[in-house]
C-alpha cells in the first residue's frame, strides 16, 4: 500500500515538474525576441545598431507636414487621434533607418507608426550624423494611457529576430493621457527631420 | 581500473560535444555571414599597393575631400565632409573580363573608419565634379550595354560619401564583391 502510495505521489510530483517546466519555457515569439535595451523619456538608450532619446510627446486631431524648405502638406486626419514622437536617433556603426518604430499599448496593442513620409522613421540614417525629427502613430484616444514606444531597425517582425531595439516609456498615465488628450489641438504642424 | 575506463569515456565526450556543436553551428553561421553581407574570402592592400582578388587587381587610387558643386543645393549636415574615392580594377584573366559585364557580378564599395563606422555612398549627384568615371564595378560599351571588360585594361570608379568630419583622416575602403562572397580592404 504504501508503495502504491509512494508511485502515485512521485508521479503526480514528475506531472507536475513536466507542466511547470512547459509553462516556463518562453515561446517562439519570445525565444526570438529583439533583444531590448529599456529606457526612460529624455534618457539615451543604447542598442548594437543605433542610439534612441524620446525628447517629447504630443497629441492632435489632425496634422500637417512641414517639409525641409518650409512648404506645409494637405491637413491629416485621422480616427483615433496623432501621436507626434519626437526623438534624437544615431546610427553606431552602419547606416540603418528605424522603419520598425511601433507603439505598445497597455492591452497588448501593436500600433506600428503611420505611412506618412519624410518622418525620423523613414529617414537613413549614418554613423556619427544624429537626426532629430516626429514619428507619428494614429492611435484610438482610449488605448493610449500606458503606452510605450519600441523602435528596432525593421517594420517586418520577423526581420528583427534577436536583433536590436530599444523600449522607452512614454510616462502617459492615466490622468496625464485624459488632460493631453482635451488639450490636443484641432490642428498641429509638424516639422521636419533635421540633421544635428 | 574503473576510473581509466570513464576517463575514457569523458575525454570521447570532451572531443564529440564540441565537434557536434560545430557541425550544427557553423553551417548557420556561415549562412547568416552570407546574408549578411560578411564572411567570404579577403584580400587587402597596403598603402600604395594593389589587392589580387578573384582575377582582378584593385588599387586604390585615391582619397579626397570634396564640396557641394551648386551653392544653392541642400547643405551637408553638421561637421562632415565629402569625401571622394577612387579605384582602379584591372581584369587579369578571362573569367573575371566577364564579370564586369555579368549582370550579377556587382560589388558594394564602403568606406570605413578606424573606430569600425561604416558608409555607404551619397545618392547626391552634386558633391564631386564630374568626372565621366564609372559609378560601381561594372563595364559598360559605346550603347551603354553591359560587356566584358577586356583583360589588362582598367576601370576607374568614382564614389563620393559624407562623413563626420572626425572619421575623415582615417578613412579606408572596403568593397564587398558577389555573387562569389568577398571582401577586398583597400588601405591609402
Amino acid at each position: 500500500m504504501r508503495r502504491a502510495i509512494t508511485g502515485v505521489l512521485t508521479a503526480a510530483l514528475l506531472l507536475a515538474g513536466i507542466v511547470a517546466v512547459r509553462r516556463a519555457t518562453p515561446d517562439a515569439d519570445a525565444k526570438y525576441a529583439p533583444i531590448a535595451s529599456v529606457g526612460e523619456m529624455g534618457e539615451q538608450v543604447n542598442t548594437a545598431a543605433f542610439q534612441l532619446r524620446v525628447d517629447r510627446v504630443q497629441l492632435a486631431r489632425s496634422v500637417r507636414l512641414e517639409d525641409a524648405y518650409g512648404l506645409l502638406g494637405q491637413p491629416k486626419s485621422t480616427a483615433g487621434v496623432w501621436v507626434v514622437v519626437w526623438a534624437t536617433v544615431a546610427a553606431t556603426t552602419e547606416e540603418v533607418t528605424v522603419q520598425g518604430a511601433r507603439l505598445r499599448t497597455a492591452d497588448g496593442a501593436e500600433y506600428l507608426a503611420s505611412s506618412v513620409s519624410g518622418t525620423l522613421d523613414k529617414t537613413a540614417l549614418a554613423p556619427g550624423m544624429p537626426s532629430y525629427g516626429p514619428i507619428l502613430f494614429e492611435v484610438p484616444p482610449g488605448r493610449l494611457a500606458g503606452a510605450a514606444l519600441e523602435v528596432t531597425v525593421h517594420s517586418v517582425k520577423s526581420l528583427d529576430h534577436l536583433g536590436p531595439a530599444a523600449a522607452v516609456d512614454l510616462r502617459l498615465s492615466g490622468p496625464y493621457t485624459k488632460a493631453l488628450i482635451e488639450q490636443a489641438p484641432a490642428s498641429l504642424t509638424v516639422g521636419p527631420v533635421r540633421d544635428l | 581500473m574503473n576510473w581509466k575506463r570513464d576517463l575514457w569515456y569523458g575525454l570521447g565526450l570532451l572531443a564529440l560535444v564540441p565537434a557536434a556543436l560545430a557541425a550544427q553551428v557553423l553551417p548557420w553561421r556561415e549562412r547568416y555571414e552570407t546574408l549578411a553581407g560578411k564572411g567570404g574570402r579577403e584580400a587587402v592592400a597596403a598603402h600604395g599597393q594593389a589587392a589580387r582578388f578573384n582575377g582582378i587587381e584593385w588599387r586604390l587610387k585615391s582619397i579626397t575631400e570634396g564640396r557641394p558643386q551648386d551653392p544653392t543645393a541642400r547643405p551637408l549636415p553638421p561637421r562632415t565632409k565629402v569625401a571622394i574615392v577612387v579605384v582602379g580594377l584591372r581584369p587579369l584573366t578571362e573569367q573575371a573580363s566577364k564579370w564586369f559585364g555579368a549582370m550579377g557580378g556587382t560589388c558594394k564599395i564602403r568606406v570605413t573608419d578606424a573606430a569600425g563606422r561604416t558608409w555607404g555612398p551619397s545618392i547626391r549627384g552634386d558633391l564631386a565634379p564630374k568626372s565621366g568615371l564609372s559609378p560601381s564595378c561594372f563595364n559598360m560599351d559605346a550603347d551603354f550595354k553591359l560587356a566584358p571588360l577586356p583583360v589588362g585594361r582598367e576601370l576607374t570608379v568614382q564614389t563620393v560619401y559624407v562623413v563626420p568630419a572626425d572619421a575623415f583622416r582615417t578613412l579606408r575602403v572596403e568593397v564587398r564583391v558577389a555573387p562569389e562572397p568577398g571582401t577586398v580592404r583597400l588601405l591609402p
